[in-house]
């Protein structure tokens, strides 16, 4: 469901994400947003994630590596004669 | 002044690892990195250490994926293994592990002497300071 408000902008062009919006996508302070300007005149506002905060277990199932592992791959990038 | 950061292929892995499961002195880095409160630089070589290790378990695809997202990171910095290393390797009057050389001359580079890693020779041999879990 889209929620919508109404508020004045300030002579800096400020406006205020309301409380109750920034706590439920946890926006806290010194955090950064974008803002993204359509076509159809909108205004996008949305929290700027960093890539590494996507909790998606992307080497699920890798185990870290191990010691051999670790000389194994530095044997193959600079072999012994 | 930001932190700036040298980590190696072990590091890289952590990032995309079950958080619960990674040493907490990664836990505290990966938080810092998602809040740019430091500055992370990554050698190719620690690159092609995870893509070696990723290949043999046939999980290319969450490899690209990972580099897709260290490339579109600000604070993350792929950092090439090049000439400017090949100098700074110059300055050193013996011949080292070319492996940990490369990484060492890339604290260099960066004018930071902090590296996570837990391969003692970083600390031993080229005397920098090193961050490890073990």
């Amino acid at each position: 469901m889209t929620e919508k408000k109404t508020q004045k902008v300030s002579s800096n062009g400020r406006i205020i994400i309301p409380k109750e919006w920034r706590d439920k996508l946890a926006i806290e302070d010194t955090n950064e947003i974008e803002l993204e300007l359509k076509d159809d005149k909108t205004i996008l506002i949305k929290k700027k994630t960093h890539p590494l905060e996507i909790e998606d277990n992307l080497f699920e199932g890798v185990s870290p590596f191990t010691e051999e592992e670790l000389k194994e791959v530095k044997k193959s990038l600079f072999p012994n004669k | 002044m930001t932190e700036k950061v040298v980590i190696d292929a072990q590091v890289l892995f952590y990032f995309h690892y079950d958080y619960q499961k990674i040493p907490s002195i990664l836990q505290q880095l990966k938080k810092k990195v998602i809040n740019g409160e430091v500055i992370v630089i990554v050698p190719t070589i620690a690159i092609a250490e995870l893509l070696w290790k990723m290949r043999k378990t046939g999980k290319i695809n969450a490899f690209k994926e990972a580099l897709n997202r260290w490339e579109s990171s600000e604070n993350i910095i792929i950092d090439d293994f090049n000439l400017e290393i090949i100098k700074l390797m110059l300055n050193n009057a013996k011949s080292h592990e070319l492996h940990d050389e490369i990484i060492a001359m890339t604290c260099k580079k960066h004018t930071t002497d902090i590296i996570y890693s837990t391969d003692r020779n970083f600390k031993e041999v080229f005397k920098l300071q090193l961050r490890s879990w073990l």
